[in-house]
């Protein structure tokens, strides 16, 4: 099980450098980035000169991995997702952010940080399967998932209590892999004192690995309180695609973007 | 004078003192030995509110002499707010202290009140965080009462925050607004109200506050356009004094972010509550704080009432 981003930068190097194709670098920081990253061992850069052809060469077989640099995040998610480019379809996309708990000496999920907006219960079973298989990837076989919500008990105006209630209950099921409990507050899931003291018996509360947020307000805002207010480094993977996919969101430093190749890497 | 930590506001509030206090349901240990000491610093003299056969005994047990206090006996949890907030509106009470009672007859008294005054309007709740890595208080809003607030409710969300930073000594206190814009399905709701707010603060609507540019941390603190070099090129006093959140599901996470790594890197976060609009300073500590922490809420409502 990977417990740290070190562990992660050590195995993507053993499985040797990758290919990545990438529209050529504009910018000092995206050359700089690919740079590392070859010194680093992780891959072989490709630069072509639009996201189209790194699609298409994605496509081909020619690149194992696909990265956006400097192209615009609309202008490639809408290149992955065009019809016939055979990389993703935006339903199926979602983005994973992790961070390290040193405390604990493990990985922290949350999802989805950046693609959905207002996802319906349906698109949250799909933004749970990616993160799902992603913790599978990283060794975490049976994820705990918290599907978070401002109130413990299911209250019809706040509706991603009642997403989270259905969520709960269908991983009861085994509807979904992964033990997913909800609706939870983010104080709950992360203590099980604290759940204990309101009352509740939560299996995940105080070891959840992957916390799913309620919308695009909450998860993309939330992502970059952990950034700047936590100082942290977030890796981020791009869920959904059919080849690993690296993309560049704002609120990470060139030190995330080589974490994401790494990721990448290992799940080619 | 302008607060920057919590502890400056314990320090300010023995200057600003006494004031006198309505507590609901005061009977609690740690309410109490709070108010005990808020008493010796010189912050005000409670007026408890709620079951007194209990006050006065948990009182004796922690040493407490109340003789001098009013104690009003009631267990009904609506007529214990309304008695309170109506205490405040009368002038005969500074603030209101919610002790252990439920946050919705709380609310209802608040929302009657205002009501009846001359400014009718939305009342919300503020915390006002300390981050370590930050060189000043921010507050966050609404933290705890609309589920979605719409356009007009953010416009009556931000006035109410703008005013209670007044009060903590914030001349034009800067306002940012947070929103998911991130150059990706970018459509939100919570843009289009940004957008008009920034329309309305542009008419002049906000003479209160000043509503800063970005839409989002990472363009409060690199720029509409840039992107994160490091952390340590990070200027901290670009955060705006006071964030609108756009929903209560991210203000509700947003508010206890800390509880994700408190042991970790959000270790030493402190928050304390208010709920602002109706008129009445109200300061609401967590059921679950020590009485350190309800010390604090009590030093704060002294400030701003």
């Amino acid at each position: 099980m990977m417990r740290n981003f070190k562990q992660i930068l050590d195995w993507a190097r053993d499985r040797g450098r990758k290919r990545l194709a990438v529209p050529a670098p504009r910018s000092r920081r995206i050359s700089q980035v690919l740079e590392v990253a070859e010194k680093n061992g992780l891959i072989i850069p490709v630069s072509v000169d639009v996201p189209d052809q790194a699609i298409a060469m994605a496509a081909n077989g020619e690149v194992d991995l696909l990265f956006q640099g400097d192209a615009g995040m609309k202008e490639f998610i809408d290149a992955l997702t065009a019809k016939g480019a055979g990389i993703a379809e935006r339903e199926s996309l979602s983005y994973v952010s992790i961070f390290e708990l040193p405390s604990e000496n493990r990985l922290i999920m949350l999802t989805d940080t950046l693609i959905q907006t207002f996802p319906d219960i349906r698109r949250k079973v799909r933004i749970l399967e990616n993160a799902i298989g992603f913790a599978g990837i990283l060794g975490i076989e049976k994820p705990n998932i918290a599907a978070l919500s401002t109130v413990e008990l299911v209250n019809f105006h706040v509706p991603s209590s009642v997403d989270a209630a259905v969520l709960s209950k269908m991983s009861e099921r085994r509807q979904l892999k992964g033990l997913i409990d909800g609706p939870l507050d983010i104080d709950c899931a992360s203590s099980r004192e604290r759940s204990r003291r309101k009352g509740l018996e939560s299996p995940v509360a105080g070891q959840v690995d992957i916390y799913l947020l309620p919308d695009i307000e909450s998860s993309y805002s939330i992502a970059e309180v952990l950034v700047f207010l936590g100082r942290r480094t977030l890796a981020g993977s791009l869920m959904g695609t059919r080849i690993p996919v690296v993309l560049n969101p704002r609120f990470e430093s060139p030190d995330s973007l080589l974490l994401d190749m790494a990721l990448a890497s290992i799940r080619s | 004078m302008l607060i920057r930590s919590f502890a400056e506001a314990e320090e300010i509030a023995r200057k600003v003192g006494p004031k006198k206090i309505s507590v609901l349901k005061a009977e609690n240990r740690e309410f109490l030995l709070a108010l005990k000491e808020a008493h010796q610093r010189g912050y005000g003299e409670p007026v408890l509110i709620g079951d007194e056969r209990k006050i006065r005994e948990i009182a004796g047990e922690i040493g407490f002499d109340i003789s001098k206090f009013d104690v009003i006996d009631s267990r009904d949890p609506q007529e214990i707010a309304d008695r309170g907030v109506r205490l405040a509106a009368m002038g005969e009470t500074h603030f209101v202290l919610r002790g252990y009672i439920d946050g919705p007859p709380l609310y209802r008294s608040l929302i009657r009140t205002s009501a009846k005054g001359e400014n009718k309007r939305q009342i919300c709740v503020v915390a006002l965080m300390q981050f370590p890595v930050l060189p000043k208080l921010i507050g966050l809003t609404d933290t705890g009462i609309t589920v979605a607030p719409d356009f007009g409710a953010k416009m009556a969300i931000i006035k109410n925050a703008a005013d209670l930073f007044s009060r903590l000594g914030y001349e034009s206190p800067q306002v940012g607004i947070i929103t998911a814009r991130r150059g990706l399905n970018d459509d939100l709701d919570s843009v289009s109200d940004a957008i008009k707010l920034k329309e309305a603060f542009a008419k002049g609507e906000f003479p209160e506050c000043r509503i800063v540019d970005g839409l989002s941390l990472s363009d409060f603190f690199l720029g509409t356009e840039g992107f994160l070099e490091g952390l340590d090129g990070v200027d901290y006093s670009r955060i705006p004094d006071i964030l609108l959140v756009h929903n209560l599901e991210f203000g509700n996470i947003f508010v206890k972010i800390d509880s994700i790594a408190e042991r970790d890197f959000f270790s030493g976060v402190r928050r304390h509550g208010f709920i602002v609009g109706a008129g009445i300073p109200t300061v609401i500590p967590s059921r679950a704080d020590t009485h350190k922490t309800i010390i604090t809420d009590i030093a704060l409502g002294v400030l701003i009432s």
